[in-house]
C-alpha cells in the first residue's frame, strides 16, 4: 500500500455574511465536512458543478485559505494550525495548478525568473543551481530553453499552462492541486496537456488532487473520484467501481448530462432545476431539491457517507 | 555580470545574449509607440523644453535673476529685455527662466515625494486589510480640506521657504496617489499569480514590491505626472498669495503675485509668467495621457 | 441572379458560397476566411466545429453582418438567405433581417443581456408589433415566451434582472428573446459552453425542441464534439478559416476524412470502454493568422503530412456520399 501523502477529515469553510452593523446575520456554506485521503503517486479527482465548493476545498488544503473547521494532514504532520511561517517547509512540497493558464503567471516576469524564483523563494540559495534546474524542468514540460527570457504574453494558452506545470513541479513536491487545468485550453491543446500530467506524475511521483467539472476528463485521469455537491461529497470511489456502478442519484445524473460521441440522440435525460445557491442550502441532503427519488426523510436529515463496497461509499438514503 | 556568467549553465549561456537582445528590441517598441503617439510625444517636447530652460538658465542670462537696473522698471519688452523688466529693473525673461528652475524643482520633487510615500501608504493599505481602514481614513481626512486651504494653513505652521513649499504640497498629494496604487493594487492582489506566489511561500514584502508594484506602475506613475503639473499650479498660487517661494527668489508665481498690480502698466508681468505656467501644465498633462495609453497593459501585444 | 439560387422547397435557406473575409488591423490586412461555402436546410440542426481562432464565429457573425463594415473588414463572396445575398442589403433592410428571420445566441449570456433593465423590458422590445398593442397583450406575449423556453413563473421572472438569474435560466431568456419574432435561422455561438453538464443537457435539448417543432434552421457554433454528436445532422469542421470537412455527424464521427477531424475525435477522452495509456494528442499549437504558411493549412501539425502537403493546398474534395474533405490523402490512414 502506497504511503499516504494527504488526508483531510471533516474540512469546513463557512464565508460569513454580516449585516450593515457587522453582526453575522447568515454564512455561505462552501464546503460542509470534506473528507478525502490521496496516496503517493495517485490522482484524486474532485468533480462537480459550478458552485459546489471543489476549489474552495482545494484552496483549504494548500492553506491559501483558513479552514473552518476540520483537520489537515500533509505527509503525517498536522498543518491545520500552522501560521504563514511555519508553512514555509511544508509550501514547496504541495504546489497549485490554475485554471486559467492567462491570469496566472505574472506578465511583468520573464518564464526564467518566474521558474527561478519558485526555487529561490523553496531556498535553493546557488544561483547556478536554480537556473539549471529551471531550464531542466522547462524541457521536461517539453518547452526549449530558447524561451526562457520570454514574458508570458508571448505564448499560447497551452505552452502557458506548460510554464504553470513547470512552475508547480520545479520544487519536487509530492502534492499538486490541479485546479481545473485543462478547461480553458481548446480541445486538441487539452489532450496534450492532459497526457503531459501524466508523464510529469510519472516522473516525480507526485499526488494529484486533480479538480475538474468534466466527468469524461477526471474518468481519464484519476484512480480515485468523489463527487461533490454544494460543498458535500456525495459519492467516493476508486474510478472504476465509480464510473461502472455510479450509486448516488446525483452522480448517475451527473453522468448522463455528459454528451458522448458515441451516441447520436439526446435521450431526453436531463435531470430538472438548478444548483441551489450555497446560502440556503437545504438541511436534509443538499440534493434532495432536484432528486427523482426524494422522500420525506430526504428532507429532514442529511445522510451520512455509507460504504456499498470496498472502496466505494456514497451520501444518499437508497444506498448501503 | 562578468562573474555571474562564469556561473551560468551552457545552455544558458547560448541564450544569455537572446536576453539582451530581446531587452534592447523591447526597449525600442517602447520608445517607438511613444513617439508615435502624438499626444505623448508633444507632451514630451514641451517637458523637454521646460527642463532645458531650467538647466540653461545660467547660460542664457548669465547676469542672473537679480540683477537691478532703476532706469529700466517696467520697460517693455525690446530687444534687450525680451519679455520685458519688473518694477524693479529686474529682466522678466532671466526670472522666468529662474522661475522654471523652481516650478519643475518644486514639481519633480513633490511628484517623487508623493510618489514614495503613496506607493507604501498604496500597497500596504492593499495588501493588509487592517491597515487599510487606518490608512485610508488619515488620507480621506487629508483630503476632505481643500488642497489650497491646506496648503496655506501648513506654510503657515511651516514658515515660507521652497523646501516647506515642497513638503506640504507632498502631503497634499499623497492620498491622490496613494489611493491610485491602492485600487490598482487590490485588483492585482486578487489575481492568480498573486495567489501562486503564495501558495510558493512567499512573504508579504517579496508578493508587495516584486510582484504587485511592477504591474501597478503604469497608472501610478501616470498619477504622479500629474502631480507634477498641479504641484507647479499650486505652487504659483501659493506663491501669488505670498506663501509660497519667498521674494526676491523669482517663481512663476511670485512673479505673477508682483504683476497683479501693475496688470494695466505693464501687462508682460502677468502675460509670460502665466503662458509658461499654462505650457508646463499642458505639457505635463499630454505627456501623462500619452503614457497611460503606453502603460495600459490592455494596450500592450 | 435571385432566382436560381433556389429559395423554394427542398432548397436551402442559407447558402453561404465562396466567403472569405479580410480584417484590416494596424498590423496589416489579417486572412480570416478563406473560401468558406456551407448551406443550411430549413428544420436542420448544422454544426460548425473548431478551436479557438477558426472563424467559426466569424462565419456566422457575417451572415448577420455584425462586422464594422466602414473600417475593418472586407467581404467576398455571396451569403444567400432565402434567394437574396445579404451581403447586398442595405442597412435598413439588414436590420429587419437581424432579430426577425435570423435570430442569434451568445456564449456569454450575462453581456448580452442589459444588466441594468428588468427582464420584461428587454423582453418587451422583441415583441411582434401586433402584440404590442394593449400593454397587457404584449406582456402576455412576453410570458408565453419564457413559458415556452421552460422557464417557471414567468410573470414572476420578468420582473427579475439578470443578474437575479442563475447562468443557465439568462440562456433560456436569450433564447426566449431570439425566438420572440419567430426566426426561421437560429445562430448559436457555443450556446452552452459556459454552462454545467447538467444544464448544458436542458438548454440543449430545449434548442433541438425548437428546431423540431418550429422546424427552425439551427447554425450550433461549438468546440465540443460530443454535444454535436447529440444533436446536429451535418457538421463542418473549420481549422484557421477554411472548411476541412463536411460531412453528416454519422460518417464525420464514425470514419473522419480530415487528419484534424480524426484528431479531434480521438482525442477526447471517453466515459466508457477501457481507457487508453494515453490520449491521442494533436501536435503543435493553432499558429495565428499572420503565421499561415504555403501548402495544407494543418500540414504542419498533421501527423501524415507529406512534402506534397506543405507545398500544394488541397481543395475541398468528395469521399464518400456527401462527406467532402481538405486533404491530399484522403483514404490513406
Amino acid at each position: 500500500m502506497p504511503e499516504t501523502i494527504l488526508t483531510v477529515t471533516q474540512l469546513k469553510k463557512y464565508f460569513p455574511i454580516k449585516s450593515f452593523f457587522g453582526r453575522v446575520k447568515n454564512s455561505i456554506k462552501a464546503v460542509d465536512g470534506v473528507s478525502l485521503s490521496i496516496e503517493r503517486g495517485r490522482t484524486y479527482g474532485l468533480v462537480g458543478e459550478t458552485g459546489c465548493g471543489k476549489s474552495t476545498a482545494g484552496r483549504l488544503i494548500l492553506k491559501l485559505l483558513p479552514a473552518t473547521g476540520g483537520r489537515i494532514f500533509f505527509e503525517g504532520n498536522d498543518i491545520t494550525d500552522l501560521s504563514e511561517a511555519e508553512m514555509r517547509p511544508y509550501r514547496r512540497k504541495m504546489q497549485i495548478v490554475f485554471q486559467d493558464p492567462y491570469t496566472s503567471l505574472n506578465p511583468c516576469k520573464r518564464i526564467g525568473s518566474i521558474l527561478q524564483e519558485a526555487l529561490e523563494i523553496g531556498g535553493v540559495e546557488n544561483r547556478a543551481e536554480r537556473e539549471e534546474r529551471a531550464v531542466d524542468i522547462l524541457n521536461k514540460v517539453g518547452l526549449p530553453p530558447q524561451h526562457f527570457y520570454r514574458f508570458p504574453h508571448e505564448f499560447s494558452g497551452g505552452q502557458r499552462q506548460r510554464i504553470g506545470l513547470a512552475r508547480a513541479l520545479v520544487q519536487n513536491p509530492s502534492l499538486v492541486v490541479c485546479d481545473e487545468p485543462v478547461s480553458a485550453l481548446d480541445v486538441s491543446i487539452q489532450s496534450q496537456i492532459l497526457n503531459l500530467l501524466m508523464d510529469m506524475q510519472r516522473e516525480f511521483d507526485a499526488a494529484y488532487l486533480f479538480i475538474a467539472h468534466d466527468m469524461s476528463v477526471i474518468r481519464h485521469i484519476s484512480s480515485r473520484v468523489g463527487v461533490m455537491y454544494l460543498g458535500v461529497l456525495l459519492e467516493e470511489g476508486d474510478t472504476d467501481e465509480l464510473f461502472g456502478n455510479p450509486a448516488h442519484p446525483y452522480t448517475k445524473a451527473l453522468l448522463s448530462a455528459v454528451p458522448s460521441v458515441k451516441r447520436r440522440e439526446m435521450a431526453g435525460r436531463a435531470i430538472s432545476g438548478e444548483i441551489p445557491s450555497p446560502m440556503n442550502a437545504p438541511a436534509g441532503c443538499v440534493f434532495c431539491g432536484r432528486c427523482p427519488h426524494r422522500s420525506e426523510k430526504c428532507e429532514k436529515t442529511r445522510p451520512r457517507m455509507r460504504k456499498i463496497s470496498p472502496g466505494h461509499s456514497a451520501a444518499c438514503v437508497l444506498c448501503g | 555580470m562578468s562573474d555571474a556568467m562564469k556561473e551560468i549553465s551552457p545552455v544558458l549561456r547560448d541564450i544569455e545574449s537572446l536576453k539582451g537582445e530581446l531587452k534592447r528590441e523591447q526597449r525600442k517598441i517602447v520608445i517607438r509607440r511613444f513617439l508615435r503617439n502624438r499626444t505623448s510625444a508633444a507632451g514630451a517636447l514641451i517637458l523637454l523644453f521646460m527642463l532645458l530652460c531650467a538647466a540653461l538658465a545660467p547660460a542664457v542670462c548669465p547676469e542672473g535673476p537679480y540683477a537691478m537696473v532703476m532706469s529700466e522698471r517696467l520697460a517693455a519688452p525690446s530687444a534687450k529685455h525680451l519679455f520685458g523688466a519688473d518694477a524693479f529693473g529686474r529682466d522678466l525673461f532671466a526670472r522666468i527662466m529662474f522661475g522654471a528652475r523652481i516650478s519643475m524643482l518644486i514639481g519633480g520633487a513633490v511628484s517623487l515625494a508623493s510618489l514614495a510615500s503613496g506607493l507604501v501608504i498604496g500597497l500596504y493599505a492593499a495588501y493588509f486589510r487592517r491597515l487599510d481602514n487606518v490608512l485610508m481614513r488619515i488620507c480621506d481626512s487629508v483630503n476632505a480640506i481643500p488642497a489650497a486651504l491646506l496648503a496655506i494653513a501648513l506654510m503657515a505652521v511651516l514658515g515660507a521657504s521652497t523646501a516647506n513649499v515642497v513638503i506640504s504640497l507632498s502631503i497634499i498629494y499623497t492620498p491622490a496617489l496613494a489611493r491610485v496604487a491602492r485600487s490598482s493594487a487590490l485588483s492585482v492582489k486578487e489575481s492568480t499569480y498573486v495567489e501562486s506566489m503564495r501558495a510558493l511561500g512567499a512573504g508579504p514584502g517579496r508578493i508587495i514590491w516584486r510582484h504587485i508594484l511592477p504591474n501597478i506602475i503604469g497608472p501610478v506613475i501616470v498619477q504622479a505626472s500629474f502631480i507634477f503639473a498641479n504641484a507647479i499650479i499650486t505652487e504659483a498660487a501659493l506663491s501669488f498669495l505670498g506663501v509660497g517661494v519667498p521674494i526676491p527668489q523669482p517663481s512663476w508665481g511670485n512673479i505673477l503675485y508682483e504683476g497683479k498690480s501693475v496688470i494695466y502698466k505693464a501687462s508682460w508681468m502677468v502675460v509670460y509668467p502665466g503662458a509658461f505656467t499654462v505650457l508646463a501644465v499642458l505639457g505635463l498633462n499630454l505627456f501623462g495621457d500619452g503614457l497611460r495609453d503606453i502603460l495600459n497593459p490592455k494596450s500592450r501585444v | 441572379m435571385t432566382a436560381e439560387n433556389s429559395a423554394g422547397p427542398g432548397g436551402p435557406m442559407l447558402d453561404i458560397r465562396g466567403l472569405s473575409i479580410r480584417f484590416k488591423t494596424d498590423y496589416g490586412v489579417l486572412d480570416v476566411l478563406d473560401g468558406v461555402s456551407m448551406r443550411v436546410f430549413p428544420g436542420e440542426m448544422t454544426a460548425l466545429v473548431g478551436e479557438s481562432g477558426c472563424g467559426k464565429s466569424v462565419t456566422i457573425q457575417s451572415v448577420m453582418r455584425l462586422h464594422d463594415e466602414k473600417r475593418q473588414v472586407v467581404y467576398d463572396g455571396e451569403i444567400f438567405f432565402k434567394g437574396r445575398d445579404v451581403l447586398k442589403l442595405t442597412r435598413s433592410e439588414m436590420r429587419a433581417i437581424r432579430g426577425g428571420e435570423i435570430a442569434m445566441i451568445f456564449q456569454d449570456s450575462f453581456s448580452s443581456l442589459d444588466p441594468i433593465f428588468r427582464i420584461e423590458d428587454q423582453l418587451l422590445e422583441c415583441v411582434p408589433e401586433d402584440a404590442k398593442r394593449t400593454q397587457s397583450g404584449a406582456r402576455d406575449y412576453a410570458a408565453s415566451m419564457l413559458e415556452r423556453v421552460g422557464i417557471n413563473e414567468p410573470y414572476l421572472r420578468l420582473r427579475q434582472y439578470p443578474f437575479e438569474m442563475s447562468g443557465g435560466m439568462r440562456q433560456r431568456v436569450a433564447i426566449a428573446m431570439a425566438l420572440s419574432r419567430g426566426p426561421s435561422l437560429l445562430l448559436a455561438d457555443e450556446p452552452t459552453t459556459a454552462l454545467d453538464v447538467t444544464i448544458q443537457a436542458q438548454v440543449m435539448e430545449l434548442i433541438r425542441e425548437l428546431n423540431r417543432d418550429l422546424g427552425m434552421g439551427v447554425i450550433l457554433v461549438t468546440h465540443d464534439l460530443a454535444v454535436v454528436s447529440e444533436t446536429c445532422e451535418r457538421a463542418l469542421v473549420m481549422y484557421l478559416g477554411q472548411i476541412v470537412e463536411e460531412a453528416s455527424v454519422g460518417d464525420m464521427l464514425d470514419r473522419p476524412a480530415h487528419p484534424y477531424t480524426l484528431g479531434l475525435v480521438r482525442s477526447i477522452p471517453q466515459l466508457e470502454g477501457p481507457k487508453p495509456e494515453r490520449l491521442y494528442a494533436i501536435e503543435g499549437m493553432v499558429p495565428l493568422p499572420g503565421q499561415i504558411t504555403r501548402g495544407c493549412r494543418f500540414a504542419p501539425r498533421c501527423r501524415y503530412a507529406l512534402p506534397r502537403c506543405c507545398e500544394e493546398t488541397p481543395e475541398l474534395r468528395p469521399v464518400q456520399g456527401s462527406q467532402s474533405a481538405r486533404c491530399w490523402r484522403i483514404g490513406e490512414f
